[in-house]
């Protein structure tokens, strides 16, 4: 069943409510009751204790109390004989019952409207020590009326208070609960288009502040990704439309000249060139679609750093080597790491690939693995003309670019190193920009914990 | 060879149809998967070019029904679909080899060569195009009698491409097969231009005639071209 939360917490807590007040209730009352009759049985004991006193004192003692009226009603007997009988004794029911039966000495029992009390006690008369008996009684209509009266008090009053919790109960909840319902409103109210508006935070500290700003932050993390992926979209779809502008612009014009078959493989070749730029750069972007989609990689293997990182300075120092640059891969110590190879060097390719791309002729690139206690750092480290450092975080953005001119003219696609942030940060590692530590240039450290608990040295 | 193409994008099934009919292959191609498997059983082929997504029958489908009736011609999946789960399954499935769209027709061809031949390959020791000497045992290349000094990379280059002779070999080739690289990133096309040059630079310059030639936006190829 689905009630709302306003209804079950009412509910329950009336329930709770009720129970307590029947318990409450029923104790309260066997508590007045016990109490009431404890008091009518000590009157009792002690108008039986008064009546010994006056049987030592003779009949005539009795009869001066029953007159006086402060005993109703009592019976003295020895043997089942009467010694003496108060005058109201024969009013009550109980007149004839052989009461010595059924009570054992020195107790209460009830007897009709009447609490009935019989003591038995040894009692020195001439003939010797003789057991008498003295029955007392108590008028205890009045008591049971009041007890009526309270019962009737509890039972009227409990559905009535009862009646007042839930009301006052419902009435709470749907106040604690009001600001729960401004925040599913608010919320309903942010969609897509909207997702700048917040939920206003009134007491950040209770638990419903807490959801607001959880909420809150949801939003915000929602807004960003949402602005990212706009942009990422307009991105890539400028990005796609330049090489398939050129595709249908010199495809055009080819077919338009009536140009010879050389110049027709001319155009041919340019549209190609083109075909392959748009294959790499839709295999990147597929790659990042990947990545933001967190599809579970496989194929981790244990890998040399050292060897790897040889093997990269190696791969791209040709690049180096034209460019008569001086490529320096310093300390290649063993480091074993757990990661997946080929997006590690991936990442290496992109950044050092940067670096011999940005330095200028006859410039020198540093390489090296520097070897911490509790991490390891891959420092790539050029001359070029650096790059400024509050751009260190804006450069790991996809298609951003510090220099659009330039970088078209170097043949940068913009994803390098978005995608090398990636390699870096999916095998557990982090890649920063920091501003180099000698002359102009860039620094890009690659970090990764090792120790214990991580990787092994 | 015979050869099957199932294929539903029929601009890309008749230009593949074209390309290998001037291989010199006779080619039949269908655009479903019904009519794709019926030819399949029907007809005796060499290699069957298979797509996956495809109207009316899968091509795992075909190609399942095909294996479980113990037929074993070659297959080649071409596909869209590049994760390894995909590839996975597709080899999975009994495929002899996969190539993901798009692909540079050279390369097609390269893989055809390699699936047809499977099992059949002689041991080369020695390698030679004309005046083109390539020793794999001494590692050692001569061209008219001179003898050439290559580095590692540039022989595991020449031998590529030497062994690919007359037909063009793709950068994404050379990056996958001699690099060992299985993505295809930008850097590594500027390192095999670089090398390619380098190559060239030894290979050509002091000779009568060139062997490698670029050939713009597809790739290179070792042939003698008349001027």
């Amino acid at each position: 069943m689905n009630y709302s939360i306003r209804l079950r917490l009412t509910l329950w807590y009336s329930l709770a409510m009720l129970v307590t007040l029947i318990i409450f209730s029923t104790i309260s009352f066997n508590l007045v009751k016990r109490n009431l009759y404890s008091q009518v049985d000590k009157s009792l004991s002690a108008s039986a204790d008064k009546l010994f006193d006056a049987v030592s004192d003779g009949i005539s003692r009795l009869a001066e109390i029953d007159r006086s009226g402060s005993i109703h009603y009592f019976r003295i007997t020895q043997h089942g004989w009467i010694i003496y009988q108060s005058q109201s004794w024969d009013s009550l029911e109980i007149a004839n019952i052989k009461i010595e039966k059924g009570t054992r000495n020195g107790t209460s029992m009830e007897v009709g409207t009447f609490r009935l009390h019989n003591t038995k006690k040894l009692f020195p008369m001439i003939e010797g020590a003789q057991a008498v008996t003295v029955s007392v009684a108590q008028n205890i209509d009045q008591l049971e009326t009041s007890l009526q009266r309270l019962k009737r008090v509890f039972s009227w009053g409990l559905p009535l208070v009862f009646l007042t919790a839930i009301s006052i109960g419902y009435f709470l909840a749907g106040r604690s609960l009001s600001p729960l319902r401004d925040i599913t409103r608010k919320a309903k109210h942010i969609n897509a288009d909207r997702l700048d508006q917040r939920i206003a935070v009134k007491q950040p500290q209770d638990e419903i502040g807490d959801l607001a700003q959880a909420l809150n932050l949801g939003f915000e993390r929602l807004e960003q990704a949402f602005f990212r992926l706009q942009c990422f979209t307009a991105d890539a779809s400028h990005e796609l439309r330049t090489p398939l502008a050129v595709i249908r612009n010199v495809g055009e014009l080819g077919l338009q000249s009536k140009a010879d078959t050389e110049a027709k493989n001319e155009t041919i070749s340019s549209m190609l060139e083109e075909v392959d730029r748009l294959e790499q750069l839709v295999e990147n972007l597929l790659l990042l679609a990947r990545a933001d989609t967190g599809e579970p990689m496989q194929g981790k293997q244990q890998i040399n750093i050292g060897e790897l990182l040889t093997e990269v300075v190696e791969c791209l120092g040709v690049l180096a080597e034209e460019k008569q640059q001086i490529l320096i891969l310093q300390n290649t110590s063993r480091v074993i790491l757990d990661v997946h190879k080929d997006y590690l060097q991936r990442a290496l390719f992109n950044v050092l690939d940067n670096a011999i791309r940005y330095t200028p002729e006859k410039g020198d690139i540093q390489v090296s693995l520097i070897l911490k206690s509790t991490y390891f750092d891959i420092c790539i480290r050029d001359s070029g003309p650096g790059i400024p450092i509050r751009e260190s975080e804006n450069i790991f953005k996809r298609f951003y670019r510090l220099d659009i001119a330039r970088s078209r003219e170097t043949g940068g696609s913009g994803l390098g190193l978005a995608l090398a942030r990636w390699g870096v940060e999916i095998n557990g590692g982090q890649i920063f920009h920091q501003e180099s530590s000698v002359g102009n240039g860039c620094e890009f450290i690659i970090r990764f914990e090792i120790g214990p608990a991580g990787h092994k040295l | 060879m015979r050869i099957l193409i199932v294929e539903d994008e029929q601009k890309l099934a008749q230009s593949l149809a074209q390309g290998l009919r001037n291989e010199g292959h006779q080619v039949d191609v269908s655009y479903t998967g019904e009519e794709g498997f019926f030819l399949a059983t029907d007809a005796d082929y060499d290699l069957i070019l298979l797509d996956i997504m495809l109207p009316q029958r899968s091509g795992l489908e075909i190609l399942e029904k095909l294996r479980s009736q113990g037929n074993n011609v070659p297959v080649l999946i071409l596909s869209a679909k590049d994760t390894l789960a995909d590839r996975v399954m597709g080899l999975n499935q009994g495929a002899d080899d996969y190539l993901v769209k798009p692909f540079a027709f050279s390369e097609l061809i390269a893989r055809i060569n390699a699936v047809t031949r499977r099992g059949g390959t002689e041991a080369l020791v020695v390698l030679e195009y004309l005046e083109l000497h390539l020793d794999l045992l001494t590692r050692s290349v001569t061209r008219a009698g001179t003898t050439i000094d290559l580095t590692r990379r540039e022989f595991d280059l020449l031998e590529y491409v030497l062994r690919h002779q007359g037909h063009i070999v793709s950068r994404a080739m050379l990056a996958k097969d001699v690099w060992q690289q299985p993505n295809r990133a930008t850097p590594l096309d500027n390192v095999i231009d670089v090398h390619i040059t380098r190559l060239r630079q030894k290979l050509d310059a002091q000779f009568a005639y060139p062997l490698i030639h670029t050939i713009r936006g597809v790739g290179f190829v070792l042939e003698r071209r008349d001027p």
